[in-house]
């Protein structure tokens, strides 16, 4: 940290206008710049580094960075990474979306991504909502919310992305929230030195929508809570279930290590070359 | 001479490795699978890399992917897996990424007899995704054909920058003839055009030198954007009608004005012919007999056998079909062709002969319509 | 105490056992605020632990204390819009900043 933060400048497209698509307050550039930093600290060369992103608030943040990026349909985001992996095993390639795309439509891919634990690092940034369609609700939205398709309250009981990547097969999960940045950088520097499939759940908020419509206030009101509302697994371990519920656990949730797609299919090729 | 006796499918395979396919990602699907389990096994001996996926919609998404990190890449399927692509395929058609979708038609729609030709998908091939976008469909009537239009197809997909669908049927799919492939080797393989400005200078979407932009694979050094989003040159989202209307422009002249080269098609005897017969396919097949026969009763009768479905080029049937009274359009299918071909020559002059219940349009009953004509 | 940190004072800015603004052997930094970039989301006047932030009449958020700046980076991580950097400076041992 510190003098690092102009570099933050040297990975934005020039040519791109600034500021950003996103509103006021909002989570998403906070989780760029947080990506930038991880990028950064391990110097990577930008030619070797792609973003791939699905539909969303969180989709439109491909444009914005200099590297290989791809802005692609609604919820296949990892679909196409997996296909660029194949051909570009030794690329780090970031896929970015939001919990609607990566959940719901993308839920397939998002499973499959994890079982066959490939080298991708998966950030999902996860404000309980589809935002940029007007606030409907999302799987990860809790019960008890007004959201655009649920006037009178949601009664659909959310999952958790990082369980869900965890029990098919991921070899690195981890959560933080947008408030806790330096722990998401880390976190996600942390992934992307993974061989084998890395999901970081950046934990956000939408004000504009979600806040709005269930009356919680601004973005600077959503960010304290975020902050006051979450808890290291550590401190986690130490405190009761009373304690613990409702509480967002931030850390490094899966870390092991795993045979990674493409090294095994460069097997196969090896066994299918001698055999020929 | 090396005549070995080939399935339709297996010809398929074979062209892509010739053609330079080093990617396949799919998901089981009769009548398409063989080509799935043939790539399996040959990718990896060649250095080449396959994939089964979650699904059909992933495949396609999986090839595209592929595709923009430098490889060739297709991918196979049947109706209900080309329904599920259709998203992706409008995706690669805006993006303009080179890939190859094979279709082999079985009798829809839904589940329909999935072990059944048809000739169903004409029209999703062509208007299947939502929104405009031109596309190039190539059919193939015998399994040396196979062979040849699958190394078309990929070749047409990087020279337009386009994704290409082979559209095969179940009958040359599974069906086995001799195909001499000794000369396999020595087809034309045509590579993407790379580009020769510097990397700053570089504009994926460019018409400043043709209508199609040389392509550049991820991790060559030019780092750019590409986005399903309607976009600029530079592949930057855009709302501009200024930009938007060349964008289109450019689009579909990249495939009109290459018509000469992409319609492939034979014709035989249509010159004062009083009847025409323009079939595709393995409907193809029964025609050109037909034909033969009608001629022994002494018919004037031509024979159009179209391979490439798309684009249709109105203007060649309408001249080729010119002297005829009548134009005879075969198809397992209730009418898709046909509509094009009235198009192009007029309703009233259009006989259709349309089978839909999974067996093959006998010569017979192409014959029955020449007869009447 | 001058007037100005007596107001800072009385506005609960954070003290040390020096007295407002005038920090000791810490780090401190040079705060700047790209103010097209701001879209005036406020997470900066809200969070800076030193509280070295304010808001103009378009409510965009303006360096109101630049010497009570310690180069937490916490604004600049946090910026949803880059709109912030902060040079780090190092103070020499009478805690003026230069």
């Amino acid at each position: 940290m510190g003098r690092e933060e102009h570099e933050i400048y040297e990975y934005l497209r020039h040519k791109k206008k600034f500021p950003g698509v996103w509103c006021a307050g909002c989570g998403i550039g906070i989780v760029l710049a947080a990506i930038i930093r991880a990028v950064d600290r391990m110097g990577l060369d930008k030619d070797n580094v792609a973003m791939v992103s699905g539909i969303g608030c969180s989709g439109r943040m491909s444009v914005y960075v200099d590297f290989n990026t791809m802005h692609t349909t609604h919820g296949r985001a990892l679909a196409f990474a997996t296909g660029l992996k194949m051909a570009r095993p030794d690329m780090h390639i970031l896929v970015v979306m939001g919990d609607g795309d990566a959940l719901a439509i993308g839920g397939n891919h998002f499973i499959h991504s994890a079982r066959r634990n490939i080298g991708l690092t998966a950030i999902v940034i996860n404000n309980s909502i589809y935002g940029m369609t007007g606030g409907q609700y999302s799987p990860a939205t809790p019960p008890g919310v007004i959201a655009a398709t649920a006037p009178f309250g949601t009664i659909e009981q959310p999952f958790s992305p990082c369980d869900l990547a965890a029990a098919a097969g991921a070899s690195f999960v981890a959560r933080s929230t947008v408030f806790h940045a330096g722990e998401l950088d880390q976190l996600i520097e942390q992934g992307m030195r993974k061989q084998g499939f890395a999901l970081i759940e950046a934990v956000s908020y939408c004000h504009t929508t979600y806040g709005r419509m269930n009356r919680i206030g601004s973005a600077v009101d959503m960010m304290r809570a975020l902050k006051e509302n979450s808890i290291t697994i550590e401190a986690a371990a130490k405190m009761s279930e009373e304690e613990r519920r409702g509480k967002i656990m931030r850390g490094v949730l899966v870390d092991w290590d795993i045979p990674e797609y493409t090294a095994e299919y460069e097997k196969v090729i090896a066994r299918a070359q001698s055999l020929a | 001479m090396t005549v070995k006796l080939m399935q339709g499918n297996a010809a398929c395979a074979e062209g892509a490795l010739v053609a330079g396919c080093r990617f396949f990602a799919g998901y089981p699907i009769t009548p398409s699978t063989e080509i799935a389990e043939i790539l399996a096994r040959e990718l990896p001996k060649v250095g080449g890399k396959f994939i089964q996926m979650e699904d059909e919609i992933a495949s396609l998404a999986a090839v595209i992917g592929a595709s923009v990190g430098g490889l060739k890449a297709m991918t196979a399927t049947s109706g209900p897996g080309f329904s599920l692509m259709q998203e992706n395929l409008g995706y690669a058609a805006v993006t303009e990424i080179p890939c190859v979708i094979v279709d082999v038609q079985r009798l829809g729609p839904s589940t329909g007899l999935p072990t059944a030709p048809s000739q169903g998908d004409v029209m999703q091939a062509r208007w299947g995704t939502h929104g405009d976008h031109p596309i190039i469909a190539l059919c193939p009537s015998s399994v040396p054909e196979t062979f040849f239009l699958t190394v078309e197809a990929f070749n047409f997909s990087e020279k337009y920058r386009t994704p290409v669908i082979l559209l095969m049927d179940e009958v040359i799919a599974h069906m086995r003839e001799p195909f001499d492939v000794s000369s396999n080797s020595m087809v034309e393989i045509v590579d993407r055009m790379r580009t020769d400005v510097p990397p700053e200078w570089y504009f994926p979407y460019d018409e400043t030198f043709s209508d199609v932009p040389p392509l550049v694979s991820f991790g060559e050094g030019f780092r750019y954007h590409i986005t399903g989003l309607l976009h600029d040159r530079a592949g930057y989202p855009t709302e501009r009608q200024d930009e938007i209307n060349p964008w289109w422009r450019r689009l579909f002249a990249k495939i009109e004005r290459n018509r000469e080269q992409i319609v492939m098609y034979s014709a035989d005897g249509v010159e004062q012919a009083r009847t025409v017969v323009i079939a595709y396919g393995a409907t193809a097949r029964s025609a050109a007999h037909a034909v033969k026969m009608a001629r022994v009763k002494r018919y004037k009768v031509g024979l159009i056998v179209l391979k490439t479905i798309w684009p249709f080029d109105e203007s060649l049937v309408e001249s080729l079909a010119a002297s005829a009274h009548r134009v005879i359009v075969p198809e397992m299918n209730l009418g898709q062709l046909a509509l094009e071909v009235e198009r192009a020559v007029g309703r009233s002059k259009v006989t259709r002969v349309n089978r839909v219940d999974g067996e093959l349009i006998s010569p017979r009953q192409i014959l029955e319509a020449i007869g009447e004509s | 105490m001058s007037v100005k940190e007596e107001v800072a004072l009385q506005q609960g800015a954070p003290t040390t056992k020096e007295g407002p603004a005038r920090v000791r052997g810490q780090t401190r930094g040079r705060v700047r605020v790209f103010r097209n970039w701001c879209k005036g989301c406020g997470l900066c006047i809200a969070f800076c632990p030193q509280q070295v932030f304010s808001e103009d009449e378009e409510h965009h958020s303006v360096v109101a204390y630049p010497e009570r700046c310690v180069a937490c980076q916490w604004c600049t991580m946090h910026c949803p819009d880059f709109a912030i950097v902060v040079e780090v400076i190092k103070s020499p041992e009478d805690g003026v900043a230069k």
